[in-house]
């Protein structure tokens, strides 16, 4: 049944892009790209990678599974520096260090690992909750908790606050809480911080908005963002800050931003990019790979009366899931920060360039609700027709790599396991 | 400031590659406080100009000044890259803009300096062109009249002017590759 499902496709894929270090490959994203330096990157990848081979390991008892996840968790603890921070932990502006949401994901990661090894190898256990506990309390605490605003910052120099990479900070607090059997790692920030997230939330009943959380803020000036998956990503730590306080606001606030995601969901399961305070939306990139993320905590909300046909959202996600195993990233990128048109065809490069960091959110999803799909065909390269910076060329993805060329002349290369893209300087963009 | 200015980080994604080549020593020279450490996260083996040794594998620069580039170029060993940031031919109009002006040295004197030591130039590009202060300027605009929308797709303009071109003369940001012969 694994055997042949997306799951374990999707699984030798992330094993086939290991490098000096972890998992490497470029990286596409709508704030930046990082689609040269490929080498292995420290950041939330980890946070579904070893999530995944977790729920494996728990499905099926095979150790291979509970190995992986081991080795992915030593790659954290060997690029942790002096200071608590991973090397290379800002996914699209790597190589830089201390990203966020990034190192708390990892953190999620090690804990996971923690809490699944303490009755059977407790010295593992041990290592990697000291490693995530050395990032969350050097790294995160006294590096970002602003004791006057009640809140973590997001730049240690300056007010400044993201609501979902607090909530996924507050995830990996709750995990250092449960495996500590210590709840001063939750009790002086959790509800503090959930208050500041329901600060940022629209409550206007009837609203296309009511539900939804802004982007970040700069001290009082709340930028008026709201992505739906990054809406999506504050809900566990909502949900969690709910149960540890018994406060039913963080619920219902939870409760509210899945019902806003639900609302911009479109008719073929995919999520636009961006709705403004306004009501204007910049559609594309939509995600293909990160509605994993998507599924997975919608479901959290379904004990608390959230109705939501999954369907066209997994089907859209079915139809991203490339022959090699991996996802694609997205659909649109050729028409990014634009209200409309699909441009589904040719993709642009983006979209179909899989990122270690994405398809971890669809294969952690694909390891769980998700398990009984099937792996896409033979896993043989795909070659297609695509665009880069409004040029026409041929694309090929498979366990080779990707590949760009224009008649025979290649212009990018990334092979799985080469710490470099190869690309022509007019094709680096960041 | 954590990062280095996004069009130097462009640069670096260009010359990255060619530096980690062999594995050998980089020798990162820098003319501004702070640069040397913000571009060290691209260079793996990158080893500082205090490093005395008879020579290095490579040579990356990040406005470092003629002197200095000339020292360091000795240095370079038989295949390695030298790839030194200078400012591009629009850097002076550019810095008017940012309120300030910087005394570095252009890619012509630099193209000099690395052939007197031996080394063949091989690339010269630049980063940043016109239309870079200009979708810079429309992005600040639109945020200042409260269309966010449009502000997130002029920065991606911005994003985009910044990709390496043949025209160091048109450009912010010059970057010269060379190489000494095997």
């Amino acid at each position: 049944m694994i055997a042949s499902s997306a799951a374990a496709r999707c699984a030798d894929w992330i094993e086939a892009t290991r490098t000096a270090g972890g998992y490497g490959g470029p990286v596409a994203h709508w704030w930046r790209d990082c689609l040269i330096d490929c080498r292995s990157g420290h950041d939330w990848r980890y946070e579904g990678i070893v999530a995944g081979y977790l729920e494996l390991h728990r499905a099926t008892g095979e150790t291979a599974w509970l190995d992986r996840a081991c080795r992915a968790g030593d790659d954290l603890l060997a690029a942790q520096a002096e200071d608590g921070h991973f090397s290379r932990s800002l996914f699209e502006q790597n190589p830089g260090t201390a990203g966020t949401p990034h190192e708390a994901a990892a953190d999620t990661a090690l804990l996971r690992l923690a809490l699944h090894l303490r009755h059977d190898d407790a010295e593992a256990a041990d290592r990697y909750l000291a490693s995530a506990r050395r990032n969350l309390e050097h790294g995160q605490i006294r590096r970002l908790w602003d004791a006057d605003a009640g809140s973590f910052r997001d730049d240690p120099g300056r007010p400044s606050f993201v609501p979902n990479k607090a909530c996924t900070l507050l995830e990996a607090l709750f995990l250092l809480a449960e495996a500590t059997q210590d709840d001063r790692w939750v009790r002086p920030y959790a509800a503090r911080t959930a208050d500041a997230v329901l600060r940022h939330q629209v409550r206007r009943p009837g609203h296309l908005l009511d539900g939804a959380i802004a982007q970040n803020s700069f001290g009082a000036a709340v930028v008026g963002k709201y992505f739906p998956y990054y809406v999506a990503r504050c809900i566990p730590g909502l949900l969690e800050t709910a149960r540890f306080t018994g406060d039913d606001r963080y619920a219902e606030a939870a409760l509210a931003a899945g019902r806003f995601v639900v609302r911009t969901r479109e008719a073929d399961g995919g999520f636009p990019q961006v709705v403004y305070a306004d009501g204007r939306v910049n559609r594309n990139p939509r995600w293909v790979a990160a509605v994993g993320d998507i599924l997975r905590v919608l479901d959290l909300l379904a004990p608390l009366g959230l109705v939501f046909d999954p369907g066209p959202t997994k089907a859209w996600l079915a139809a991203g899931l490339l022959p090699c195993g991996a996802v694609r990233t997205a659909r649109g990128f050729a028409r990014q920060g634009h209200p409309n048109g699909t441009a589904d065809e040719p993709p642009e490069l983006r979209d179909v360039l899989p990122v270690v960091g994405w398809c971890d959110k669809a294969f952690r999803y694909l390891c769980t609700s998700g398990r009984h799909l099937p792996a896409p065909g033979p896993a043989a390269d795909v070659e297609l027709d695509c665009t880069f910076l409004g040029r026409p060329f041929v694309c090929s993805v498979g366990r080779s790599g990707v590949a760009l060329r224009r008649g025979r002349h290649e212009v990018y290369r990334w092979t799985p396991g080469e710490p470099w893209a190869r690309a022509e300087p007019w094709l680096v963009v960041r | 400031m954590t990062a280095p200015p996004l069009g130097l980080q462009v640069g670096l994604d260009v010359v990255a590659p060619l530096l980690a080549a062999d594995d050998r020593a980089v020798l990162v020279c820098s003319g501004e406080p702070g640069l040397e450490r913000l571009a060290r996260p691209w260079i793996d083996h990158a080893v500082g100009c205090a490093v005395d040794r008879a020579a290095l594998g490579h040579l990356l620069s990040l406005y470092a000044d003629l002197p200095t580039i000339e020292r360091a170029a000795a240095r370079v060993a038989p295949g390695g890259a030298a790839a030194c940031f200078v400012p591009g031919g629009l850097a002076g109009a550019f810095d008017l803009l940012r309120g300030r002006t910087r005394p570095w040295p252009g890619v012509r004197p630099t193209i000099t300096i690395l052939r007197g030591a031996g080394l063949r130039v091989e690339r010269v590009l630049g980063i940043g062109s016109p239309t870079t202060a200009w979708w810079a300027a429309r992005a600040r605009i639109a945020l200042a009249i409260r269309r966010p929308d449009l502000a997130d797709r002029f920065e991606l303009r911005y994003r985009r002017s910044l990709r390496p071109h043949r025209a160091p003369w048109l450009a912010d940001l010059a970057l010269v590759i060379a190489r000494r012969p095997r």
